[in-house]
């Protein structure tokens, strides 16, 4: 009875955290869909489900949860399929009957209808189970009730056994609770998660069999949160030491390990409190997919130990890697600021942050370090770089050759699976773990939904008017079941008709005497006796004279969770919203659709699928443009053609070979893999610029190599830590990074060369000082 | 002395006359006394074990329904089949054919004038309640009897008598007993009393049909 309590869910197997990274909505249609995401009643709803291989035990499992779950407070509803037929006279549904039914006409309560109507109801007298209804059958004899009860239940298409809901192959009962807290309330739906978890725990089991099973987006979101904030700390706590342990093998030195970290903290504080002064708080994955970005800044002081020979003072020595540090710096925030002119405020959000991050990392590296260190420091291990690893610095023209050929086959292989190259399935942004989805997609199949993905939306002004609106669109939705488009839908004015319509129907309702005098004629040749239907009488009588029945009068009632989840008010506009079924000619429902602005088709699947590509255009967009900001600052910056290809080359055809790797594993790009590249592009421009530079000797550029390849392994490192998370963002970020940047690292090293003749003419200059 | 012994005499008349009243005019006031064993050939473990052997009956009814809703009674007729353990059928001819079968906890009925519809049995506790007495019977379940009746037994010779007091509120809501009359391995008839007095009285008609009251 409760199915349509939880229409659209499917839709919903994406947790806030996406929401906020998609654009605004721009339609109703895309507003909607936003607004259910963060704040639909769909958000309140927990799947629950008790495994088990003993039919009886999992019903009875699932009475005893649902009977303890309703006495808590917590839950606005909790529906397993149980309920009674004596309830009927309680309910709104027998209350309100002759206003609410659909078979309220004049002509229903003449003395030709009655009589037909007495003479069924004698005959259904003989029914076996005639008592059930014989209390019934004086106060509603023409049996509203029931078709109104039919109506309803015609719509729960959800298996039961022993009176509950349960998966056709009866390995599971199936529940539905509603809590009472709104769903982006993480800390009350911990607390209906963990009340559903220790009533099931003290539910006696003979023999522990039984298994508790949990979904909805609360225990996604839950099971993000604590999955992420406990892979978080292992993980980053694994990186960590990994990152010290390189950089002390590399320095021998723990005060430069732990002077390294200054910059990245101070950009990390610097552009979290700026961000938080600009847009007030915010969201988690912005923090972590800024302090993924500005990851390069580990890189910055690093450049500097390596270059430190001993030779100049610190800040001297600083000045000879200066002009290529920053360089990289600005071509970096120039690429980053292109994206902070996006109305979608995720990623300009993260764009800020990323600028103001490694501006800050840049200038504490540049001016505060030198001064924590000795004037004349050198670390201890790189006093003399070893000469051993000379020979890969002039790989020569055969390896620059050979480096081109992956970046050849690798645009091949991206052209061959164009197809497959973008991401547009919402669901596989969610960073919730496939087994968890996949169980999610099968309870909610098994409850038999609704066909998520269409939907009807009719917008008004009024509860009223969305209620005209939805009945004045009957007569099209009839045609269209009827040319087979659809095989059912379902509308909040099929349970509660609009003012209009139940003022309509009380005009047609006789009075007492009318009706009385009928009742005598109609039972003419009937053994009924016409003094029993009083009841009857003075039920038509109250009805006349009843004030319109609102959706707060069907409250509480399985009617008014119904009327409830169909009928929605936002910032003072209504929403109806008529469900389909069984859609099999969408192109039928667009045709034939009424051309009002206030009704919409929505195809769910168009509109998300919509939604991501405009997304990703605009992102694209953006990267085109940072695209452009970057030529232009290293044209200024370098001047000189050569150079400026050796610096970019390399770190393209990396983001190239890695996107072409990701396609052969079989991913698709994602919003996180382009978040990714971005990081991969800013640490890979840095390589292309230090491996490019002209550098006074051989042993500088032995140092740039030192610098590098301790940069390179330690960002391999984190990410290759953070690639083992369960995660599905986190993985994504992490293969795409280290990859990234190890493609990035071995293309600079082979193709970033500075001008041969130069470069031999300082060698020799070496030689020759080394000899004397 | 002699006063006395009129007045007892009287007295003891009166009684006798209100006890057969009772007893064959209004059988549900009867105090009822569970498996008298000196009147009964067999125990109610011994007639249940009977019914359990039966695989299957096939048998017609004529049932007569009185309701305060009535000026007369209301009259039926029809046939009955019951499959072990689980299956039930009863399909009313006259007045008018309708059907009702129940298969395990999926419940049809249909008739010409409704169309087919399902029920879970086990949605409508005394619904379930209700077939749980006729299928329990037929099948000598006695567990399941006992699950929702508190049970009287009374028999005599072949004749015996099962009286069914529901205990759960779902069914007593709507019945106050159901007793059921039959004679060796079969049942003859079925006598329900409804919470508002209503009766009804279902005779069934076995071929074989020797002793049917």
């Amino acid at each position: 009875m409760a199915a349509g309590s939880w229409i659209m869910w499917h839709k919903l197997q994406l947790i806030t955290n996406v929401a906020q990274f998609m654009p605004q909505a721009k339609t109703p249609a895309e507003k909607l869909l936003l607004e259910e995401l963060h704040q639909g009643n769909a958000a309140r709803i927990i799947l629950i489900a008790i495994q088990g291989n003993d039919l009886k035990a999992i019903t009875d499992a699932s009475k005893h949860l649902a009977a303890r779950l309703r006495q808590q407070r917590i839950f606005a509803r909790v529906d397993n399929g149980e309920y009674s037929l004596p309830e009927v006279e309680k309910t709104p549904l027998f209350r309100y009957r002759y206003v609410l039914s659909p078979n309220i006409t004049a002509e229903r309560f003449s003395v030709q209808s009655l009589h037909e109507i007495f003479q069924q109801r004698l005959l259904d007298l003989t029914s076996p189970f005639a008592f059930f209804n014989k209390q019934l059958l004086t106060q509603d004899p023409t049996n509203e009730t029931g078709a109104l009860l039919e109506s309803l239940l015609s719509q729960d298409k959800t298996h039961s056994q022993y009176g509950v809901w349960v998966s056709p192959d009866h390995q599971r009962a199936l529940l539905l609770a509603q809590t009472q807290a709104q769903g982006y309330d993480v800390q009350a739906q911990e607390t209906a998660i963990g009340a559903i978890r220790s009533a099931f725990a003290q539910y006696p089991q003979q023999d522990q069999t039984l298994r508790l099973q949990l979904s909805g987006p609360a225990v996604f979101a839950s099971n993000a949160k604590n999955q992420i904030q406990q892979e978080v700390t292992t993980l980053s706590v694994l990186a960590s030491v990994a990152v010290m342990l390189i950089l002390w093998l590399a320095y021998r030195s723990l005060a430069l390990v732990a002077i390294n970290a200054i910059p990245l903290l101070s950009a990390m504080v610097i552009a979290s409190a700026v961000l938080t002064v600009i847009f007030g708080p915010i969201h988690g994955i912005t923090l972590a997919f800024g302090i993924t970005v500005i990851g390069v800044a580990i890189d910055y002081p690093i450049h500097l130990f390596s270059h430190l020979s001993g030779e100049r003072s610190v800040s001297e020595e600083f000045k000879t890697i200066w002009p290529t540090m920053r360089l990289g710096v600005i071509t970096t925030i120039a690429g980053y600021s292109a994206m902070t002119a996006t109305h979608f405020s995720g990623l300009a959000q993260l764009g800020l942050f990323a600028i103001i991050g490694l501006l800050s990392a840049a200038v504490v590296t540049r001016w505060v370090l030198p001064a924590l260190l000795p004037r004349h420091y050198t670390p201890v291990a790189t006093k003399v770089i070893p000469g051993r690893f000379k020979r890969f610095l002039n790989p020569g023209r055969n390896a620059a050759v050979l480096a081109l050929l992956p970046g050849i086959i690798a645009v091949v292989i991206i052209g061959l699976k164009s197809g497959s190259l973008w991401e547009n399935d919402l669901s596989a942004l969610s960073p919730i773990p496939k087994q968890q989805l996949a169980l999610d997609r099968q309870l909610r199949a098994e409850l038999g939904a609704p066909d998520a993905s269409h939907l009807v939306l009719v917008s008004a002004p009024s509860a009223e008017a969305a209620l005209q609106q939805s009945e004045a669109l009957v007569p099209w939705l009839n045609r269209l079941k009827k040319q087979g488009a659809i095989s059912d839908f379902d509308a909040a004015s099929r349970y509660l008709p609009s003012q209009q319509r139940q003022h309509q129907r009380q005009q047609q309702l006789p009075d007492s005497a009318q009706l009385e005098n009928a009742i005598q004629q109609a039972l003419q040749g009937l053994p009924f006796k016409a003094a029993q239907f009083q009841p009857f009488v003075h039920a038509v009588a109250g009805a006349k004279t009843l004030s319109p029945v609102t959706p707060e009068d069907l409250h509480g009632s399985a009617l008014g969770s119904k009327v409830q989840s169909l009928l929605l008010q936002r910032n003072n506009r209504w929403s109806a919203l008529i469900l389909l079924y069984g859609v099999s000619d969408a192109e039928a429902i667009t045709a034939s659709a009424p051309q009002q602005s206030d009704v919409l088709y929505l195809n769910f699947k168009a509109t998300t699928n919509q939604l991501i590509k405009e997304f990703r255009g605009e992102t694209l967009t953006r990267m085109q443009w940072a695209a452009l900001a970057i030529l232009l600052v290293l044209g200024l910056g370098i001047r000189q053609g050569g150079r400026l290809l050796a610096a970019l080359l390399p770190v393209m055809l990396a983001i190239t070979v890695t996107v072409a790797l990701l396609l052969i594993m079989g991913q698709s790009l994602s919003v996180f893999n382009l978040v990714a590249l971005l990081l991969v592009f800013g640490i890979g421009i840095d390589y292309g610029l230090f491996f490019s530079r002209q550098e006074p000797d051989v042993r500088m550029r032995q140092r740039t190599l030192h610098a590098l390849s301790v940069c390179a392994l330690s960002t391999v490192s984190v990410f290759a830590i953070l690639s083992l998370s369960a995660v599905p963002v986190l993985q994504d970020i992490g293969i795409t990074v280290w990859l990234g940047v190890l493609l990035s690292f071995v293309f600079a090293l082979l193709l970033s060369q500075p001008s041969a003749a130069h470069n031999t003419v300082k060698e020799n200059a070496v030689k020759e000082n080394t000899t004397k | 002395m002699n006063t006395v012994s009129k007045t007892a005499t009287l007295r003891r008349a009166i009684c006798l006359t209100l006890l057969c009243l009772m007893a064959w005019g209004n059988p549900w006031t009867t105090p009822w006394t569970i498996a008298n064993a000196h009147a009964a050939p067999q125990s109610l473990q011994q007639l249940m074990a009977a019914l359990a052997e039966v695989q299957s009956v096939q048998t017609t009814f004529s049932e007569t329904k009185t309701m305060a809703l009535l000026s007369e009674p209301l009259q039926s007729t029809g046939k009955l089949v019951y499959r072990a353990p689980d299956f039930l059928e009863k399909r009313v001819v006259s007045p008018q054919p309708s059907y009702y079968i129940v298969n395990g906890n999926d419940v049809t009925v249909g008739s010409a004038q409704h169309k087919e519809r399902h029920l879970v049995l086990f949605q409508f506790p005394a619904l379930e309640a209700f077939i749980a007495a006729l299928r329990g019977t037929l099948a000598g379940d006695l567990k399941t009897l006992k699950e929702y009746y508190d049970i009287g037994f009374e028999s005599q010779a072949d004749q015996w008598t099962l009286q069914l007091v529901p205990t759960n509120d779902e069914m007593q809501l709507y019945v106050k007993a159901i007793r059921i009359h039959g004679s060796g391995d079969k049942i003859r008839q079925i006598d329900t009393l409804e919470s508002n007095d209503d009766r009804s009285t279902m005779i069934i008609h076995h071929s074989d049909s020797s002793s049917a009251q």
